[in-house]
């Protein structure tokens, strides 16, 4: 099976997105297709977490290498880079 | 130390108030963030404080900087904090470094912090002090902020095992990272984007980088190094915490010393490569490697004027490819950060490539790396009376 289904979510809860997608896609360009879809500039930094580990998943890993199973939930998570000025 | 000050503190189980006043602690950065932790710091009775920062005070500080005043604008933020942090607790000893973390503040005496806060607003920075933290072997805890949300992390050399910020930099970290760069100079109509945050967001995310500190110096976190606390303070979520994962490729984490050097040799800076090297009894084989990467001259090749420059590459301007003599604008900037002793800068005194008092520096020699520190007469880390 090439294709499963994964929900992105933002730590809100207001913006949550199913899709299916393929599984040697990366998260690198997964993450940019949700920042795109939860409307954050593409030049904000941003962790896309796996809601079952906590972990934060690397941009070169696929789904598959990753290991992300079908109905995994992904939390879309902007970094608050702001502090010295 | 007053004990009457502190009588709460003592109360609380396990605390040991005489270990927060011992404790040495670096907070990079006096903004919003750094006004908050370093009020926290001074109540909390840590003992030496050394504060970093380069700018001074402008009108639009005042909305998140408690420590400021409208009478301080055009002041040194680390000048103000210092005066203002005696005020609130005489029992601690505060240092000024009006600077920047790469040319004045020495990894030798970076070495000696029991931790480092960064409170800083741009992924170059935070990658910098990364990089000097893991260095020397010294934790840090990382604070930012917007005007909705807040994270902290921890990072711990000694903890090789887990991530560093290092690690944890996705493609957009590294567009930001290069995005005030060109062709590897300073673009000189870059302009630091406007970050929107509020009190609310730097309090909060401060008073957890206070705790964390003071969990670290107790004894160890509950926020474990390479994770980050993400503080949703807008709305009622929750804290959570996210795991990063080592990059085995990480630089940073390679160059994480397996020993601490107790009784490193001492030269001035005035002294120069060849002689430091002469002092050590190297042969002509040895190679130094400077902490950055160095421009020491300009070559303009339609002129042939040479310009001095004797800046770190990352300081260099754009501009500065523009020969001031004949305004062609494609000098050659050449940059190292490696010397020998055949190099026309190896008879330079080490002042010349910005290096700082305590800073520590390596020459390879034979396989071996031989560390040794830099000083000067006056200490830049004399505490001011205030």
């Amino acid at each position: 099976m090439n294709q499963i289904t994964v929900t992105v979510r933002n730590l809100g809860g207001d913006f949550r997105k199913d899709a299916d997608v393929q599984v040697d896609m990366t998260l690198g360009d997964f993450k940019e297709a949700a920042k795109a879809f939860a409307g954050l500039p593409t030049s904000l930094p941003c962790s896309l977490v796996l809601e079952k580990t906590n972990k934060v998943m690397r941009d070169s890993d696929t789904f598959q290498s990753a290991g992300i199973e079908s109905g995994s939930v992904l939390i879309l998570t902007p970094e608050a880079e702001g502090g010295r000025a | 130390m007053s004990q009457e000050r502190y009588a709460r503190h003592s109360l609380i189980p396990n605390w040991k108030q005489e270990r927060l006043a011992e404790a040495k602690v670096a907070v990079v950065g006096c903004g919003a963030l750094g006004n908050e932790v370093l009020k926290n710091l001074a109540l909390l009775g840590v003992g030496n404080i050394w504060v970093i920062d380069y700018d001074t005070i402008e009108i639009h500080n005042l909305t998140r900087s408690i420590l400021f005043r409208e009478s301080d604008i055009g002041r040194y933020k680390a000048e103000v904090v210092t005066q203002r942090l005696k005020e609130l607790n005489p029992d601690i000893h505060i240092h000024p470094v009006i600077g920047k973390l790469e040319t004045d503040f020495g990894r030798g005496l970076l070495s000696e912090m029991d931790v480092v806060v960064g409170c800083l607003d741009s992924v170059r920075a935070r990658r910098l002090l990364n990089k000097r933290c893991y260095s020397v072997g010294i934790p840090w805890i990382d604070g930012g902020i917007n005007h909705y949300s807040g994270n902290v992390a921890l990072f711990d050399p000694k903890e090789p095992e887990t991530a560093c910020y290092r690690c944890k930099m996705d493609t957009s970290a590294w567009e930001r990272f290069n995005e005030s760069y060109s062709c590897g100079l300073l673009r000189d109509d870059y302009q630091e984007a406007k970050l929107a945050t509020t009190i609310m967001t730097a309090s909060v995310v401060a008073a957890y980088q206070a705790e964390v500190l003071v969990q670290l110096l107790l004894g160890s976190s509950n926020l474990k190094p390479g994770t980050q606390l993400v503080l949703p303070i807008r709305q009622p979520l929750g804290f959570r915490i996210m795991e990063f994962t080592v990059d085995k490729d990480c630089p940073d984490h390679h160059s994480i010393t397996q020993k601490w050097y107790e009784d490193l040799p001492q030269f001035p800076l005035a002294y120069t490569p060849s002689q430091v090297a002469a002092k050590l009894g190297l042969n002509k084989d040895w190679k130094l490697e400077l902490p950055f990467d160095f421009v020491s001259k300009a070559f303009c090749k339609n002129c042939g004027t040479v310009e001095l420059i004797g800046t770190p590459r990352d300081m260099v301007r754009q501009s500065q490819k523009i020969c001031s003599k004949c305004g062609c604008g494609d000098r050659e900037i050449p940059h190292y950060c490696q010397l020998d002793h055949t190099h026309e800068d190896a008879d330079q005194p080490f002042s010349f490539f910005k290096l700082c008092h305590r800073e520590t520096i390596q020459y390879i020699h034979l396989n071996e790396r031989i560390t040794f520190e830099l000083t000067e007469d006056l200490s830049l880390t004399k505490p001011e009376e205030c």
